[in-house]
């Protein structure tokens, strides 16, 4: 059938979907009267739905002022769109009684439809194309859709060569977390269909209760086993304006069963009294004020004697957390194919008010060398019943395990991260009784991942505030989380060193915990690729390290492996010193004339290139 | 059609009074109906015998066994183990507890994989208080390199002791691993089941292994001889507990969370698992001919240990030597030649035989 016979159109941006839409929408011929269009342009699209649906009525939203590929000058899309406004009327002239056209911009047109208290069996969205817009429209339009009604979402392919903020489909994947087990994914390729899942359907076969191959534990176990439990250790320096939406969120954690810890670190302001009315009456929080400010490493370090939970979040007293968070997190640590240090997942980034997000978020990047996709099966691990099983298989493709060999700054930042207790209390730096003045995820995001390995998870569980205070003021972070301030990168560059004391005093355990793996997770932790290390031990700081204690190492690698790790980082004088203070003063010919020798070679060979 | 096998539960206690109540509970609340369990107490000074008392008279299963010293896990074991009578043999660590479905996911496999020698299946590392830490134990989840999917086709039990869902997902999770596959491929203790037959089979007759943990002996053993299974689905809770911050740590891929001396332990006396070897060599080179010397070397593999060096070391020649001559009566002369030097090589095997000259000039 030729729908568009006699229209008048620029371009074809339709046809080739057709097959696809006449087999997903054939059983609603008969059914489908109500079509809602966002993005008409020269009306290709609607003519379809009007004619394949013959007892429909479709909205057609359009600005009619084109989006910016369509104005942009010297854009190959570039049209005179009052000119377009004019074919889409004349193109659907014979079908004016079943079109209801809204001339507008879709965030003012959408919530006025939701007031008229529309419905539509069949929503297609093809508006602007940045993110912000694809989500914002996507989102708008879901709640304007009748169950088991059928969204299609056009361009998820679009622009992959264009920044995420510019692309549909960074906004088309935020929205589709956002509705995580309220739709059934149709079709996804160039185009993303899905339907409303009923209410009633989604709470089939869901339970109240924490499940192992698809029974109930308290049957199972008979309440020996009981929930894991979560720690959240809030760390507050004078946030006393946000700190209470930060504590607000965690009470309202669709997962009951954690303990809050709200440290006040020596905070100045109002915060000592904020928290006390934010935390009053819910006896999971305590509240432990330090006189004075601890850092947030100190804070952190400090906390870890008073937590009972198997998992620890510190939460920076500027984010707030989704009401997923803690289900997201544990049913991941709980489904991993192998245990981790720690799991990262995606944050949104909020305005200062922290009642708008700024729909560019930062997505972690999955497809890393050796990283394994995925979690195991459903049947064969502990099963939240806040998880629905549509979000267990969401969390199964979003997932990526990361081996610990990969270094650099891999996850979001602070409150994103959920660490098992145990393997930050194996890198507990000290006992926290000394102020640190730096950042908990700087520290233990690096070794943890070193020693254990972590997780990546592709969804937004928590908003991070940008105001000018933190860290991170200079705007949002599309090209990178960690773009921060250059002051911020040094200061976290040389807490490296710290790392690297704190393996190094303690090698004869680490020796036996970490086999082989040692003197790898030690270069690993100065987040330096290979070709940087010796640069970034010619540090004195790190000469020092070693110096002090090489006869420790000595003791426990033997003289000759000693010497061998000691030259694979140090050359010349600095290589000597160290190895002299581990033989004792005297350094065995052998290993003298082995660091000579290498030093000479090193010298040829920079002549040679000169 | 057969009758559906007899489970023994063997739970030794020593000292976990606080715990041991959730483990004989957890006993009782198996679905799956035709089990014995014997609860040995290992002469605890808590308040043990109080809590195992109090099931005294509260099921005709239950029968109670109080030793008068600490005999340790295997010691134990080997007093009761000429009462059991079931055809399969769990041994319960009094500090763990087992999920309600345990011994029926465990005798369906049994039954439907009747060649095997033992089964294990997946635990849940939990805090001393039952809440979940993993959803697994390292080794048994990450050594995938051994074993292959189950196949039900293979399967002529007509015994159904699951539900037509929960049977599909046992074979779904079953791996099957065999004998020549070498290696630590299961769950720790509470979570494996044993044929009976073939524990009684190397049943250790020397009291020098009375303080190894019973796994530690009998899986790498019992596999060797006839194969085990895994089955992936948490079917018990392992629990962690003690101070956190080293010896018990829940475990993790390709970190060393035990202590040293507890693996140099363990690494010890799995060399027990040799000494029966050799002890009665005739009689398992009747029963497994040529790959008597595989069994061997199934001791040294769970630890990494390399064949060289494992047959090389002192306490290993030491066991050896003594049982030298029931080995060469056993396989004669050039086939123990010839097995020996593969694994001392030819260097180490000649100053073995020194050795054993100087040792028999001695004692003559």
């Amino acid at each position: 059938m030729d729908y568009f016979a006699g229209g008048r159109f620029t371009y074809d941006w339709t046809s080739h979907h057709l097959k696809l839409w006449e087999e997903l929408l054939r059983d609603k011929i008969d059914t489908a009267t109500a079509v809602l269009e966002i993005g008409s342009f020269e009306g290709r699209s609607a003519l379809f739905f009007l004619q394949f649906l013959p007892r429909s009525h479709i909205t057609c939203v359009d600005t009619f002022q084109g989006s910016e590929e369509h104005v942009e000058r010297g854009s190959q899309y570039e049209s005179d769109m009052a000119e377009v406004e004019r074919r889409f009327d004349q193109n659907l002239e014979p079908f004016a009684d079943r079109v209801d056209k809204r001339r507008g911009d879709s965030v003012v047109v959408l919530p006025r439809l939701a007031a008229e208290q529309r419905l539509y069996g069949l929503i297609y969205v093809d508006g602007d194309h940045s993110a912000a817009s694809t989500y914002t429209d996507a989102r708008l339009g879901w709640d304007l859709l009748d169950n088991d009604g059928v969204m299609i979402l056009d361009d998820y392919r679009w622009g992959r060569d264009r920044p995420a903020a510019k692309s549909p489909a960074a906004g088309m994947e935020a929205f589709l977390q956002q509705i995580a087990g309220e739709y059934e994914l149709l079709h996804r390729d160039q185009q993303i269909v899905i339907r409303k899942i009923p209410i009633g359907e989604t709470s089939i076969g869901a339970t109240k209760s924490f499940t192992i191959a698809g029974r109930d534990i308290g049957e199972l176990t008979g309440g020996a086993l009981s929930p894991p439990l979560v720690s959240f250790v809030v760390i507050n320096w004078n946030y006393g304006r946000y700190v209470g939406e930060t504590i607000d969120s965690i009470r309202r954690q669709d997962y009951p069963h954690f303990e809050c810890i709200v440290i006040n670190n020596g905070s100045t302001d109002d915060s000592a009294e904020v928290i006390a009315r934010h935390v009053e009456g819910d006896p999971r929080f305590r509240v432990e004020t330090l006189p004075q400010n601890h850092g947030q490493l100190g804070a952190a370090l400090w906390s870890l004697d008073k937590v009972n939970g198997g998992f620890v979040t510190f939460v920076d007293a500027d984010d707030v957390l989704f009401d997923n968070y803690a289900s997201m997190h544990i049913q991941v640590h709980m489904a991993l194919q192998r245990s981790v240090g720690f799991t990262s997942a995606n944050v949104a980034e909020m305005d200062p008010t922290g009642k708008a997000l700024t729909a560019s978020y930062q997505q972690l990047r999955l497809n890393r060398p050796d990283a394994q996709r995925g979690l195991r099966g459903e049947q064969t691990v502990l099963r939240l019943p806040t998880v629905s099983p549509s979000q267990y298989r969401f969390l199964d493709a979003n997932t990526a395990t990361i081996p610990r060999w990969q270094i650099g700054w891999l996850w979001a930042p602070g409150s994103a991260n959920m660490f098992r207790a145990s393997v930050l209390r194996l890198l507990r730096l000290d006992d926290g009784s000394n102020p640190r003045m730096t950042s908990a995820d700087g520290y233990f995001n690096t070794i943890c991942h070193a020693v254990a390995g972590s997780a990546l998870i592709d969804m937004p569980l928590s908003g991070y505030r940008l105001h000018a205070n933190n860290y991170f003021a200079t705007g949002e972070s599309v090209e990178g989380i960690r773009s921060g301030t250059r002051d911020y990168a040094t200061k976290s560059q040389e807490f490296t060193y710290e790392s690297v004391k704190y393996l190094i005093e303690g090698s004869d355990r680490f020796d036996w915990l970490l086999g082989a793996e040692f003197w790898p997770v030690v270069d690993r932790v100065t987040r330096e690729n290979a070709d940087k290390l010796r640069d970034y031990f010619r540090n004195e700081s790190a000469v020092g390290i070693f110096r002090r204690n090489a006869p420790q190492l000595r003791s426990v690698f033997g003289a000759k492996r000693f010497a061998k790790e000691v030259m694979a980082r140090f050359s010349g004088a600095q290589a000597r010193s160290i190895l002299r203070a581990g033989f004792g003063g005297q350094i065995p010919a052998r290993h003298l004339y082995n660091s000579l020798s290498r030093d000479f070679r090193a010298f040829l060979k920079r002549k040679r290139k000169r | 059609m057969t009758a559906p096998p007899k489970v023994s539960f063997v739970i030794i206690n020593y000292n976990y009074g606080q715990y041991v109540a959730q483990a004989i509970s957890s006993v009782l609340s198996q679905t799956y109906g035709d089990f014995e369990c014997l609860v040995v107490d290992n002469a605890s000074t808590d308040n043990s015998r109080d809590v195992i008392a109090r099931f005294e008279y509260t099921d005709p299963r239950l029968s109670f066994e109080h030793l008068d010293s600490n005999l340790h896990q295997m010691g134990a074991f080997l007093r009761i183990f000429d009462r059991l009578a079931g055809e399969l043999v769990c041994i319960v660590d009094a500090d763990d507890f087992l999920f309600s479905n345990f011994a029926a996911f465990h005798a369906q496999l049994h039954c439907d994989c009747p060649t095997i020698a033992a089964t294990s299946s997946g635990v849940l590392e939990t805090d001393h208080a039952g809440r979940p830490l993993s959803s697994g134990f390292a080794w048994f989840l990450h050594r995938k390199t051994a074993g292959k999917s189950f196949d039900p086709s293979q399967s002529k039990s007509d015994h159904m002791f699951l539900g037509r869902r929960e049977r599909d997902l046992l074979w779904r999770q079953s791996t099957v691993i065999e004998p020549h596959e070498l290696g630590w491929h299961w769950s720790p203790g509470t979570a494996n089941m044993y044929k009976r037959h073939y524990l009684v089979r190397c049943k250790p007759s020397r009291a020098v292994v009375s303080n190894a943990a019973t796994d530690n002996y009998f899986m790498p053993f019992v596999h060797a001889l006839a194969g085990s299974a895994c089955i992936e689905i948490p079917l018990s809770a392992y629990r962690i507990h003690g101070s956190n911050s080293h010896g018990a740590q829940l475990s993790m891929p390709d970190l060393r969370t035990f202590s040293k001396a507890a693996h140099e332990r363990s690494r010890a006396r799995r060399g027990a698992i040799v000494r029966e070897l050799a002890s009665r060599a005739q009689d398992f080179v009747a029963s497994h001919g040529r790959t008597f010397w595989t069994l061997m070397d199934a001791p040294s593999v769970p630890d990494g240990v390399p064949l060289n060096e494992y047959f090389n070391d002192p306490a290993i020649q030491d066991i050896l030597n003594d049982h030298f001559d029931e080995i060469l009566a056993a396989c004669g002369e050039a086939e123990t030649r010839k097995a020996l030097s593969a694994r001392m090589g030819r260097k180490g095997y000649k100053q073995f035989l020194a050795l054993q000259g100087q040792r028999k000039s001695r004692s003559d």
